[in-house]
C-alpha cells in the first residue's frame, strides 16, 4: 500500500478486484463478510431455537 | 458398495494420483519441491490453502459434530478471518521478501539457530501428532466401506499417502488440490441435497429447522462468558484468532502453500479467499449435521454408529445384553418417532399448546435412548478397552453408504480419500521439508547440492508418514477426529505463534530471551492443561501471551546485567 518514489503503484498495491481497489477496502469487505454470516447464524438461531 | 461404486473411486483417486505425479515428473530442486514453481494463482492458493486446513476430517467428522452438538463448533473458526488479515499485512510480505523455505529459516534469522530448532521441534511435533489424528479420517471410511480391521486400513492409507507425497512434493499438492476440492464440494453438495429429499415430504424446510431448533442443533453462538464452556463467541474470536493465527502463519504446512503465489498480490487474495468462505463452509457442513439429526428423527439410527465395531462385539460374550439394548433402543426411537408425527400434526394445524407438549415427550424419550446408547457404549468398552465409544465420526459414512444412490457413494468416498490425500500430503511435505531445511541442511550437511536434499527431503517425508501411521495405529482417542486435531494444534500453536509475535514486533528481544521464554511458555501450557478444565482454545491465548511477555521481561533482565555477555543471541 505504499508507493515507489516516482509516484506510480506498485504492481502488487493494485488487487484487481474491480470496485475494491485498495486493500484496505477489501479487509473492509472481509470484515463486512464476516458481521453478515454472524448475523445469518443468529438470526437461524432466533428463529428456530 | 457395488461395482460401479468401485469404478468411480478408483478411477477419481488414480486420475487424481496420477495426474499430479505427471505434472510433477521433472522436479529436481529443493525450492520447487518445498515451494512449488512460485506461479500460482489466487484462487488455486485460496483452494490449496483451505483444502490443506479442510481435511478429510472436516468432511468426515464434522457433519457427525453437527450432529451430536449442533453448530456451535463454528464458533471455533470466528477469529479466522480477523488473523488471515493481519496475516496478509503482516506476516505474507515478510516471509516473501525474505525468500525462505520454512517459517523457522526465518526465526533464525532474526534470532539465532537454537531459536530456529526450537520453532523447528515444536512444530514437528504438533504436526506430527496431528498427522496421527488425521490419518484415522480415510481409514474410518475405509474400514466402514470395506469391513476391514481399522488398523490394516490405517497402513493401507498410510502407504497410499507416503507413495503420492513422496513423489511430488508440494507441487503434486498443489496442482491437484483443485481438482480435489471441486470433487469434495460437488460430492457434499450432492449429499445435502439428496439428505433433504429423502426427509418425510410433509416436513417443509421450516419445519426441519424448527425440529432441529427444538433439539438445540441450531444453537451457532453463545454470548456467554465461560471459560469451562468449550466454544462460546468469546472464545471463539480471541481463542479462534490465536488458533488461526498460529496455524495460518506459523506452521509450515499453511505458510508453504500461500508463499508460493505468483506475487504478493495473489497470495493476499488467496488468504482473503479463505477469510470470506471459512465461516460459512464449516457453518454449511455442521447444518449438514444436524439436518442429519432431523433425518434420522424419521429412520431408525444404529444404537452404535461405528458398525463395523458393533458386529464385532454382538457376536462375542456380550451378545446378549447388546441385543437387548438394540431392541430396547429401536423402540424407544419408534416412540420419539411418534411424538415428533403429533407435534408435526400439531404444528400444521398450528396448536401451539400441543406443539411444545409433544415436543417435550419427543425430547424425553430421545433422552432415554440417549442413556441406551451410553449402556451400549460401556459394554462395548468391556468388551474392547481400546476402542473409542466416540461414534460421531462414523455418522456420516453410515448416511453416505446406506441412502446415497450407488456411483454417488463411489463419489463420496473417493471425495474423503482425496481430501486425505491432499491434507495429508501438505502435512508430510511441510514435515520432511522442515526436518530437511531446519535440522538436516542447517546442521548436518550445509555443502551438499539440492539433488541430495530433495533425496533427503524425500526420506524425511517417507519417516514422518510412518511416525504417523505408527501413531494412529497405537493411539486412543476419547474426542471425535476434529476437536481432536484443534486439541493438539492448541497446545503447542499459542508457544509457536508467539515466538513469530516476538520476531516480528519486539525488536529489541535477542535469541537467548525468546528462546528460554518458548520453553517455559511451552511448559506452563504443558501444566495447565493437565490441571485446568478450561476450552482448550484459550491455551492459544495463554501459550503466546506468556511466550511474548517472558521474552520481553527476559530481555530487560539480560540488558540490566553488565559486561560484554549482555547481549547474547
Amino acid at each position: 500500500m505504499t508507493t515507489p518514489s516516482d509516484g506510480r503503484p506498485r504492481p502488487d498495491d493494485d488487487t484487481g478486484v474491480p470496485g475494491v481497489r485498495t486493500w484496505t477496502r477489501v479487509y473492509v469487505v472481509v470484515i463486512g463478510s464476516f458481521v453478515l454470516w454472524i448475523a445469518l447464524l443468529s438470526t437461524l438461531m432466533l428463529v428456530y431455537s | 458398495m457395488n461395482g460401479a461404486d468401485y469404478a468411480v473411486l478408483f478411477g477419481v483417486l488414480l486420475g487424481i494420483a496420477g495426474y499430479g505425479m505427471w505434472r510433477t515428473r521433472h522436479r529436481r530442486d529443493l525450492s520447487t519441491y518445498v515451494k512449488g514453481h512460485g506461479t500460482s494463482r489466487w484462487l488455486v492458493i485460496g483452494l490449496s490453502v483451505m483444502a490443506t486446513q479442510a481435511s478429510a476430517i472436516t468432511f468426515l467428522s464434522t457433519p457427525g459434530q453437527g450432529y451430536t452438538d449442533g453448530l456451535g463448533f463454528v464458533q471455533n473458526y470466528f477469529g479466522a478471518p480477523f488473523a488471515l488479515i493481519l496475516i496478509s499485512i503482516v506476516f505474507l510480505p515478510m516471509y516473501r521478501r525474505l525468500g525462505i523455505h520454512t517459517v523457522y529459516e526465518f526465526l533464525g534469522q532474526r534470532f539465532d539457530s537454537k531459536t530456529r530448532l526450537l520453532g523447528a521441534v515444536i512444530f514437528l511435533v504438533q504436526r506430527g501428532l496431528g498427522a496421527g489424528i488425521t490419518i484415522y479420517a480415510p481409514a474410518i471410511v475405509l474400514s466402514t466401506v470395506l469391513g476391514w480391521p481399522l488398523s490394516l486400513t490405517i497402513v493401507c492409507c498410510s502407504t497410499l499417502v507416503i507413495l503420492y507425497t513422496v513423489s511430488g512434493g508440494s507441487e503434486a499438492v498443489s496442482v491437484t488440490q483443485t481438482w480435489q476440492m471441486a470433487i469434495i464440494f460437488t460430492g457434499m453438495a450432492l449429499a445435502f441435497v439428496i439428505l433433504l429429499r429423502e426427509l418425510p415430504p410433509a416436513l417443509t424446510m421450516s419445519d426441519t429447522l424448527a425440529l432441529a431448533g427444538a433439539f438445540r442443533k441450531l444453537r451457532a453462538i453463545d454470548f456467554s462468558v465461560n471459560l469451562h464452556e468449550r466454544y462460546t463467541f468469546w472464545s471463539g474470536m480471541l481463542g479462534g484468532m490465536f488458533l488461526a493465527l498460529s496455524y495460518f502463519g506459523a506452521d509450515q504446512s499453511q505458510v508453504q502453500r500461500y508463499v508460493s503465489g505468483a506475487s504478493l498480490r495473489e497470495s493476499r487474495l488467496g488468504l482473503m479467499f479463505n477469510a470470506v468462505w471459512k465461516i460459512p463452509m464449516q457453518a454449511g457442513i455442521l447444518l449438514l449435521g444436524a439436518l442429519l439429526f432431523v433425518f434420522y428423527q424419521f429412520q431408525a439410527p444404529p444404537i452404535f454408529f461405528n458398525t463395523v465395531a458393533w458386529q464385532q462385539q454382538a457376536s462375542g460374550p456380550h451378545a446378549a445384553a447388546l441385543q437387548t439394548l438394540e431392541a430396547d433402543y429401536a423402540r424407544t426411537h419408534a416412540e420419539t418417532r411418534a411424538s415428533i408425527d403429533t407435534w408435526l400434526a400439531a404444528r400444521q394445524r398450528q396448536d401451539t399448546a400441543a406443539e411444545a407438549a409433544a415436543i417435550q415427550d419427543a425430547q424425553a424419550s430421545r433422552a432415554r435412548g440417549e442413556q441406551l446408547r451410553d449402556q451400549a457404549k460401556a459394554i462395548l468398552k468391556q468388551g474392547a478397552p481400546r476402542l473409542s465409544t466416540n461414534d460421531a465420526d462414523y455418522v456420516f459414512i453410515t448416511f453416505v453408504l446406506h441412502q446415497l444412490p450407488h456411483g454417488l457413494i463411489g463419489l463420496l468416498v473417493a471425495a474423503f480419500l482425496a481430501a486425505a490425500l491432499q491434507s495429508k500430503s501438505a502435512e508430510l511435505t511441510a514435515l520432511g521439508a522442515t526436518t530437511t531445511v531446519d535440522f538436516y541442511r542447517h546442521i548436518l550437511r550445509r555443502e551438499a547440492g539440492d539433488e541430495h536434499h530433495v533425496r533427503a527431503t524425500r526420506w524425511f517425508t517417507a519417516f514422518w508418514g510412518i511416525v504417523a501411521m505408527s501413531f494412529a495405529l497405537f493411539a486412543s482417542m476419547s474426542e471425535n477426529l476434529i476437536q481432536a486435531v484443534n486439541i493438539v494444534g492448541s497446545i503447542f500453536y499459542g508457544v509457536a505463534l508467539g515466538l513469530v509475535l516476538v520476531a516480528f514486533f519486539a525488536k529489541r528481544v535477542q535469541g537467548t530471551a525468546v528462546f528460554w521464554a518458548g520453553v517455559a511458555s511451552q511448559l506452563l501450557v504443558f501444566v495447565l492443561f493437565a490441571t485446568l478444565e478450561i476450552s482448550y482454545l484459550w491455551y492459544n491465548v495463554i501459550g503466546c501471551g506468556a511466550c511474548v511477555l517472558l521474552s520481553l521481561a527476559l530481555q530487560a533482565i539480560v540488558d540490566r546485567r553488565p559486561g560484554p555477555s549482555s547481549l547474547p543471541g
